[in-house]
């Protein structure tokens, strides 16, 4: 049995009257890359911030690295690295002043560690911070949390803001740090963002955990829309047998569907008329969602 | 600088206590260079002429001797005022600040305890005012030899250190309210509100027989009921101010360190 980074059980939090989590039961074992993905609100930065001690949850218990919430919480600390979802940085100091007094509160970290990672981002150290454009921030916020080499790295939605070069770089580190045994935790509203790195895929939706998979499966079975023209008119009869398919709307030379899993079927069978342009993209993950659940209720029944 | 948080507070506050300190020090500066005048009696006798009552609540008796003017100007109404604005500013910037920008929730998950992050702020906060204090006691002293006004260095210093603790227990005041809730807004309103609230209570609350007592829960009755001016220090007041912001420190990072910070 290999031991958890990161344990829940029924973790609940209400803000008020308002929820935040329900009876949330989440494990994330050691040295893996668990993508915690779930549509805006469904309850990913609540779930994180209980972990690092800053909001206290209303129900449930988690554990951290091995140590209960609460308990010798600046030694867990010390072990997490963490990038906010929304992180603001301010103040009239230089990038390398910034970094340099978080490195103390660490108790001092590695300098090449650190250079080296502002190299790989391309950040400018001697940039005021006040001045930095949201991106860049978001690079400092990168360099932080991995500048100590944390064994655990939680991420909130680490990818947001930077550019699709440094988001390679990103995935970089990631996978660096997945080798180096180390544990990530990172959150996303966009599948695709943490499909290619994460091994484990838990989805949360409405404060709840709802499905948890190997990130490979879950590739499988997201959903694609697709919109197809042919030069011709197609016949509607051998669309509709494919598997998998949803919301078709077959008109004259035109083909639109929502595609669950492998694209094999429709392929073969778009592939039998000559074709002018296919398009196919990812639809935000909350239509993804209500595919999933429409589906799973149809097979159940 | 960026060692801990107790040093990064003075370097992140650099610009404001400098403007501050600069405005501290020229105030009280200029009040202590217009004694020769209020010597010359014209106007001294033109505040004579205002009815007692008056003069007892804005602390105006015998404004031609140093210990009276001092303590009716300086020491009276303005600089206090002033001082006590700087310091819950001040104390505005231990966390409740960091907290409605968002900036606090990074920092709250490095290894440092809350309790730790929020008493070195606090502590620098208090240097902050110890500094600005000490400033004015220079500046006092050293314009008063220029204008040879005769003002002995203990009772001065007696004043200013009497000084510090007023406007400590208002930026404990609303660094306590921060600590229990992050938002500038109510933090400065409430220890604004009870500073106003105290300076009324012990300069009104003696004029009415039936509450005279009232006085005594006033910050401002420790601060200057002693005359330090002119009889030196009283312990057992400073005592009091003193107790008054430890007592707020303990309660405010005691809330502090177990609620939720705010996110934005
Ligand atoms: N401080 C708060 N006060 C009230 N409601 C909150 C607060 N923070 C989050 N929520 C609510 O909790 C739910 C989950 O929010 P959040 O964890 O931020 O979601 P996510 O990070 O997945 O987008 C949302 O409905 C949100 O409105
Ligand atoms: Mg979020």
């Amino acid at each position: 049995m290999t031991s958890l980074a990161i344990e829940t059980n029924g973790l609940e939090k209400k803000y008020g009257r308002r929820r935040g989590l329900v009876d949330l039961n989440l494990q994330v074992p050691q040295g893996t890359v668990f993508g915690f993905i779930g549509p805006n609100g469904a309850g990913k930065s609540t779930t994180i911030r209980i972990l690092l001690n800053l909001i206290q949850p209303t129900g449930g218990t988690a554990t951290v690295l091995g140590r209960k919430l609460g308990d010798e919480k600046v030694a867990v600390r010390r072990q997490i690295g963490y990038l906010p979802g929304t992180l603001i940085l301010e103040g009239r100091q230089k990038v390398k002043d910034l970094l340099a007094y978080l490195g103390n509160l660490r108790g001092g970290v590695d300098r090449r560690v650190m250079d080296d990672l502002c190299d790989r981002l391309e950040l400018d150290v001697n940039a005021s911070i006040n001045k930095l454009s949201k991106g860049n921030k978001q690079k400092v916020g990168i360099v932080q949390a991995f500048m100590h080499q944390p064994e655990l790295l939680i991420l909130d939605e680490p990818t947001s803001g930077l550019d699709p070069l440094l988001q390679h770089t990103f995935l970089e580190l990631v996978e660096e740090a997945h080798r180096d045994g180390r544990t990530v935790f990172m959150s996303s509203h966009v599948l695709s963002e943490v499909q290619q790195t994460a091994q484990v895929i838990g989805v949360i939706r409405e404060g709840r955990m709802v499905k948890v998979q190997n990130a490979k499966e879950m590739h499988l079975e997201s959903l694609r829309r697709v919109d197809i023209e042919f030069a011709e008119s197609v016949p509607r009869e051998m669309f509709v047998k494919i598997p998998g398919l949803k919301n078709l709307n077959v008109a004259g030379n035109h083909v639109n569907c929502d595609l669950v899993g492998s694209p094999d079927q429709l392929v073969k069978v778009a592939a039998r008329f000559p074709m002018v342009s296919l398009l196919c993209e990812e639809p935000d993950l909350e239509e993804t969602f209500y595919s999933y659940y429409e589906m799973a209720e149809k097979n159940a029944s | 600088m960026l060692r801990n948080p107790f040093l990064k507070f003075f370097y992140d506050q650099r610009v404001s206590l400098l403007v501050w300190n600069i405005a501290l020090v020229a105030t009280s500066v200029m009040y202590v260079g217009f004694y020769p005048m209020m010597k010359d009696q014209q106007m001294a006798s033109a505040i004579n002429s205002y009815p007692e009552a008056v003069r007892d609540a804005l602390g105006l008796q015998d404004l031609a001797s140093p210990a009276g003017y001092l303590s009716g100007t300086v020491f009276g109404l303005v600089v206090p005022t002033l001082v006590i604005i700087f310091a819950v500013l001040l104390g505005l910037k231990v966390n409740a600040a960091d907290e409605e920008a968002g900036t606090l929730d990074l920092l709250m998950s490095y290894p440092i305890s809350r309790t730790s992050f929020y008493v070195q702020r606090a502590a620098a906060v208090l240097c902050c005012l110890l500094d600005a204090c000490a400033l004015i006691f220079v500046a006092v002293l050293l314009t008063s030899r220029v204008v040879d006004m005769q003002i002995e260095v203990d009772r001065l210093a007696a004043a200013c250190l009497l000084l510090v603790a007023l406007a400590a227990v208002f930026a404990i005041l609303a660094v306590a309210v921060s600590g229990v809730m992050g938002r500038r807004a109510v933090a400065g309103g409430v220890a604004g509100a009870i500073a106003v609230v105290a300076y009324l209570a012990n300069s009104f609350a003696p004029q009415i027989p039936d509450i005279e007592g009232l006085r005594k829960i006033s910050a401002f009755y420790y601060y200057s009921a002693g005359d330090p001016l002119s009889k030196g220090l009283d312990l057992g007041h400073l005592g009091i101010l003193t107790a008054a912001v430890i007592l707020l420190l303990v309660a405010g990072s005691y809330a502090f360190s177990r609620r939720d910070i705010a996110s934005v």
